[in-house]
């Protein structure tokens, strides 16, 4: 697949997606999953790709093919809105030849879809989940050149999301399609994803290639690492580098973490509220090197855990804590409690800036 | 609330009914077998069937444009396609006399004073049917292959008809009911080989005629005769899906 995205920009009244350039070349299928947060430009840069928006400027070749002067219906690109769009006023299996290459193909993709027995059936009578398998039939039955997916799980439940996630990915993988694939949650799909490309403010802000866990391990800009769940953000200096783990200081406090900075240079130590362990001695492990003294300030329920704000009252950083409701029973903590925040070196990742 | 329910409907149903008690269905066999009440009548549901194919073949474009664009040119376009619903008929007819003369008192005029009074509804129920569905359908229709235009006609348009069915009935059925722009424009209009054989009136002014020669007693008879056609047209409107929805928004000017 060779995707070329130059200087890509589109106006939507105020909103200005790009300029954004990006290539990805490489042998055989891949999946990139494009993140960020709500109006972001996402699925501007899908409509985009799509050709359902006009480019204000630049290009966008697909495997040589300058896609960005053809029209939509002549670009050979599948894509998989979030809602199914499927037309009422056609059956099932209608929807499903409306754009397909040929029928017997259009029947073995219904067949793989799991839904070669609704065929005769009108849309409208279908689930949710039914209806998007529908949609992404009806997307593949037309042998697309690439397969665009904005978020066509965002209305399901979960479990059907992570069913209909797997599917699809295998499915993707067999047809040989490349996919781009919008989504600000992590889902199954995502997890499948080649590289992942962070949109922020019309602009993209970090093209990550590799596996997922490649990707939740290098947050280059804090938005970035906010949306992988990243809450705590700590102003330090590095003092010392080596190996790719820095010493830093936030006022007295003295941590460590993964990251690259020069010594002296001003950085965020990115933190996740779930990676903090939480003690009433600092006895911790050896690989737990951080450990932070802090005063209880709030307490709150998030659903079936409890989080914690704390704060470092020699230098006022402030922490979120996330712990069973179980936990916090057996250590005794209440507001105003002074605990021990801590957390291992590898979940803290330095951001520049 | 019931109780004002009924008493409205009662408001719209007695006084019609009331007209019963100065006929017959003798007499009302014969009207309905008078050649010329007959001529009548066909003379309005011939124009009021082509205004409504009129209304449609412009009504549906516009409204297309209407819902899918937005900025002033649109707003212009929107309150001047709404403009004949506050227009005294009267009006109508003038204007559409002085604008073309021509027309005084023949087809293509009845024609013309239906559409111009009836165009709106179509209008306004094209809109309103496509800014529900909204535009994700022809989007998915064009990244499957669809020109534009193919992704209307197979699939914006079918999942609209009905409303807009409904919409082209509420433009026939107010077109039928038009009087005012006919006693200027059109009120004995003559034939045209062989469409229409011999110059006759639109029901409206046959049952003024009536009402003129042999006072209100005397037109109840015609005037029940064209009661009856106009609901026909009404029970066909609901049973076209959709219509009251239309008809409420148009209603609440949405």
């Amino acid at each position: 697949m060779d995707l070329h995205l130059d200087s890509v920009t589109v106006r939507r009244g105020d909103f200005v997606l790009g300029p954004i350039s990006y290539r990805m070349r490489s042998e055989g299928s891949k999946m990139i999953a494009v993140v960020g947060p709500n109006g972001a430009g996402k699925s501007t840069l899908l409509d985009a790709i799509a050709g359902l928006v006009p480019l204000d400027m630049g290009t966008i070749t697909i495997n040589g093919k300058l896609v960005s002067s053809l029209p939509a219906h002549r670009r050979g690109i599948g894509y998989v809105l979030q809602r199914p769009y499927l037309f009422a006023n056609m059956s099932v299996e209608k929807n499903v030849l409306y754009g397909a290459a040929d029928s017997g193909y259009a029947a073995g993709m219904m067949s793989t879809m799991g839904i070669a027995h609704l065929g005769q059936r009108r849309p409208q009578t279908l689930s949710g989940g039914e209806q998007q398998r529908v949609s992404i039939a009806r997307a593949l039955a037309m042998k697309p050149s690439m397969l665009l997916l904005d978020e066509p799980f965002s209305h399901l439940d979960p479990e059907m999301q992570e069913e209909l996630g797997e599917r699809l990915g295998e499915l993707i993988k067999t047809e040989g399609v490349s996919a781009i694939y919008v989504t600000h949650s992590f889902d199954a799909l995502y997890a499948m994803a080649d590289m992942v490309l962070f949109i922020d403010g019309g602009r993209l802000c970090e093209t990550v290639t590799g596996s997922v866990s490649t990707i939740d391990g290098r947050p280059r800009t804090r938005r970035f690492a906010e949306l992988l769940g990243y809450r705590n953000f700590i102003r330090c200096s590095v003092v010392q580098s080596a190996g790719g783990v820095l010493s830093l200081a936030a006022g007295d406090l003295r941590l460590e973490g993964l990251g690259d900075a020069p010594v002296g240079s001003s950085v965020l130590l990115a933190l996740r509220p779930e990676d903090i362990t939480i003690s009433m001695t600092s006895r911790a492990r050896a690989s737990q090197r951080n450990i932070v003294q802090a005063r209880v300030t709030e307490l709150r329920r998030m659903g079936p855990l409890m989080r914690l704000r704390l704060r470092h009252e020699d230098s006022g950083t402030e922490l979120l804590a996330l712990i069973t409701s179980g936990s916090l029973v057996s250590l005794g903590v209440n507001e105003g409690s002074m605990v021990y925040a801590i957390f291992k070196t590898a979940a803290a990742h330095v951001i520049q800036g | 609330m019931l109780a004002i329910a009924i008493l409205a409907a009662l408001f719209i149903v007695l006084p019609l009914l009331s007209m019963g008690w100065y006929t017959t269905f003798g007499d009302l066999a014969s009207t309905f077998t008078n050649p010329a009440v007959d001529l009548s009548i066909y003379l309005t549901m011939l124009s009021g069937g082509l205004a409504a194919l009129v209304c449609v073949l412009i009504g549906v474009p516009a409204g297309y444009y209407l819902a899918r664009t937005s900025g002033l040119a649109t707003k212009l376009l929107g309150s001047v396609l709404e403009l004949p619903i506050m227009i005294p008929h009267f009006v109508v007819g003038i204007a559409l006399l002085l604008f073309a003369p021509f027309i005084f008192q023949s087809l293509i005029g009845v024609v013309a004073v239906m559409v111009f009074v009836g165009l709106s509804y179509t209008v306004k129920a094209a809109e309103s049917s496509f800014v529900e569905l909204g535009d994700g359908y022809e989007k998915a229709a064009q990244t499957l292959g669809s020109s534009p235009m193919k992704a209307f006609f197979s699939v914006v348009f079918p999942m609209s008809a009905r409303p807009i069915a409904g919409g082209a009935l509420l433009s026939w059925a107010r077109g039928i009911s038009e009087m005012g722009a006919f006693l200027v424009l059109a009120y004995f209009v003559s034939p045209i080989s062989p469409i229409l054989p011999a110059a006759t009136n639109p029901m409206s002014i046959y049952a003024y005629q009536v009402y003129q020669l042999y006072g209100v007693r005397g037109a109840a008879t015609v005037s029940i005769v064209y009661v009856l056609v106009a609901m026909a047209v009404f029970v066909a409107a609901k049973y076209a899906n959709g219509w009251k929805e239309i008809f409420v928004r148009y209603s609440v000017g949405e």
